[in-house]
């Protein structure tokens, strides 16, 4: 079932449209990747399915109940991490705690249990320092500990890697990952590398609109070329097998480095086939032949041409 | 109302440990003091720098002087503490983005809202009366003569009037995102207000009268009709401005 | 003269005993507060020292830079 279903949002700030006719689905269960470059419109989608901010045009539909602009039933199925989490500084991690969970309604006898266990997970439970004297990591990290209080169907976290430093990253990762048993997470970044490590699912958003929706490994599949390497003993069998296959067209922006040979073919299968025939043909025997795995890196590069 | 109580404790952590409570109580307890003292100090103080050549009569200051400094303290001093004290009260939160998490956690707006107003009313409910108290004994104690007919009118008039300039407040609070906007819309509002008493016919329906005529009232120990007048004004608009804050609040952006 | 002072004590004794406190207060919150320069420090408690009443109070609103 599809716990997050946006369909044809549409939003512009003056003349300025952000989003044109945005449709996309998050099934229950994934960790949604939502990609695209800085000002594509993520943290505008996101504000609209919290009901922060009014679409134009469209709906969205959390846990099959839509979301109202102003105050929404549908932010008590959802938890929500802003890229740059604020809390009220004069108060300490636990006394933030105790008041999200009072607001979410959550019994005060469980709710002390629930309010340890998530700041355990988070690592700040011995905290006694007020939130004014948290460093950024810290503060995020805070901020998954406040958005899962509530056993959120939905986590929608906004870019919560891009301004912390590697560990802290791998740290966050990791804490999402574990989150992943038993909530579905969305969550927008610009950085790849953090897609393709805890993403099942992704949607590339370029100039308000989507452009690729899909599981890592189906986009990867369907990008419109596919690299391959061939690496020969000496140069001179680089430059023959070079000349031997510049006349087919199954391969394109084939180059030549050293004894590497580098190219493109739209259907890497074949591909393969035939420069093995041309090899065989010269009597080349190359020390190495290889299909390279696309990267995500390729897939939003092309998505967003 | 469900979070209003949590809402109101953090707003009461909030206000004590950034001290706001803490200046408030020393503001309005100087007030309670000052106002006595200078009553009975000034007149002595005046003959002992007038040259001894020239005679000047000086009344006796009686009980009243003592009130008259209060409502001008209370005026100037206390009451603009606590509108600058609390002015942030929203705009604070809108810039750090600090809502957005009570929000989608499903702590409704108009909560927000009242729970932020009523820290608000129930501070000057407190603070307004124990400043009262403090003046009230040290005018027994130095003017034992004085009676405490009419007091309860012209004093109470202040206090609603600082209701009304709370509401005020609040709603602008909602309607601006500045800290200075809800500032500037209770300075307008008094301006406009002082303006408006140039017409005679406005002046009899003005709220503004709960905050200029106190002393008046205290000697006349009765309401008439224009001070029922300005009270039935000010109750309206403490509604009006309450409501059409809340209203805006309701779907003000917040992040 | 010294009759007239006496007079004033009980009201004098309170409103000394909370200007005392709002500038101790304010002294240890600033000799506490890491987030002001030591030369910023200087002129905060120059202020809270002389300005009676209001320099506590300014500091305390405007100084702290807490958040």
């Amino acid at each position: 079932m599809a716990i997050l279903e946006i369909s044809n949002l549409s939003k512009a700030f003056g003349n300025q449209t952000v989003l044109k006719d945005v449709t996309f689905s998050v099934e229950e269960g994934s960790v949604f990747g939502f990609i695209g470059r800085n000002g594509a419109g993520k943290t505008t989608t996101m504000t609209i399915a919290l009901g922060l901010l009014k679409a134009d045009d469209g709906s969205i539909k959390i846990n099959g109940k839509t979301v109202q602009y102003g105050d929404t039933e549908t932010n008590n199925y959802v938890g929500y991490l802003p890229d740059v989490p604020e809390f009220y500084p004069f108060l300490t991690a636990r006394e933030y705690m105790e008041l999200s969970a009072e607001i979410s309604g959550i019994e005060k006898k469980e709710a002390a249990e629930k309010i340890t266990e998530l700041l355990v997970m988070v690592g700040l439970e011995d905290n006694k320092k007020r939130i004014k004297n948290y460093s950024r990591g810290m503060k995020q990290r805070l901020g998954i500990a406040q958005a899962l209080i509530n056993d959120p169907l939905l986590l929608i976290c906004d870019e919560p890697t891009s301004a912390l430093d590697p560990i802290g990253r791998q740290q966050l990762l990791s804490i999402l990952k574990k989150v992943k048993e038993k909530t579905t997470v969305i969550f927008s970044t610009h950085i790849l590398s953090d897609v393709e490590s805890v993403c099942d699912e992704v949607a590339i958003l370029n100039d308000g609109r989507i452009v690729k929706q899909g599981t890592v490994k189906q986009l990867k599949a369907g990008l419109a070329s596919e690299k391959w390497m061939v690496v020969c003993e000496e140069e001179e069998h680089g430059r023959l097998l070079l000349e031997a296959i510049s006349t087919d067209d199954a391969f394109h922006d084939v180059t030549l480095n050293g004894p590497v040979v580098n190219g493109e073919s739209t259907d890497g299968r074949d591909a393969m086939g035939k420069l093995l025939a041309h090899l065989n043909a010269l009597s080349i025997t190359p020390v190495r032949i290889e299909r390279k795995e696309a990267t995500m890196e390729e897939v939003f590069v092309e998505a967003i041409k | 109302m469900r979070g209003f109580k949590a809402f109101i404790i953090k707003e009461i952590k909030e206000n004590t440990r950034n001290y706001r409570f803490f200046i408030l109580g020393i503001v309005f307890a100087v007030v309670g003091l000052l106002s006595p003292l200078s009553a009975r100090f000034l007149p002595e103080l005046l003959s002992n720098m007038i040259d001894e050549n020239i005679t000047i009569i000086l009344s006796d200051p009686t009980y009243i002087d003592s009130w008259m400094q209060f409502f001008s303290n209370m005026n100037q001093m206390a009451l603009v503490a606590f509108v600058l004290v609390f002015s942030s009260i929203l705009s604070k939160e809108y810039d750090k983005g600090t809502l957005v998490h009570m929000v989608t956690k499903g702590l409704p707006r108009l909560t927000i809202y009242y729970a932020k107003f009523t820290v608000m009313l129930v501070s000057w409910t407190f603070f307004f009366w124990m400043s009262f108290a403090i003046t009230l004994g040290y005018t027994f104690y130095y003017f034992p003569e004085g009676t405490t007919d009419g007091l309860f009118l012209s004093v109470g008039s202040l206090y609603l009037f600082g209701i009304l300039l709370i509401a005020l407040l609040m709603s602008s609070a909602a309607f601006f995102s500045t800290v200075f906007a809800p500032l500037l819309t209770v300075g307008g509002f008094l301006a406009v207000l002082f303006i408006l008493n140039l017409f005679p016919f406005i002046e009899e329906w003005s709220p503004l009268q709960l905050a200029s005529r106190n002393t008046e009232l205290l000697i006349r120990t009765n309401a008439d009709t224009a001070l029922n007048q300005s009270l039935f004004v000010s109750a309206l608009l403490i509604l009006f401005f309450l409501v059409i804050g809340s209203i805006k609040f309701r779907k003000k952006a917040l992040n | 003269m010294m009759q007239t002072i006496s007079d004033y004590l009980p009201i004098l004794i309170p409103l000394f005993i909370l200007q005392l406190v709002l500038l101790v207060t304010a002294i240890i919150h600033l000799s506490k507060n890491d987030r002001l320069t030591q030369q910023n420090k200087i002129i905060w408690a120059l202020v809270i020292v002389f300005i009676n009443i209001i320099g506590p109070i300014i500091y305390l609103v405007f100084g702290r830079k807490e958040d």
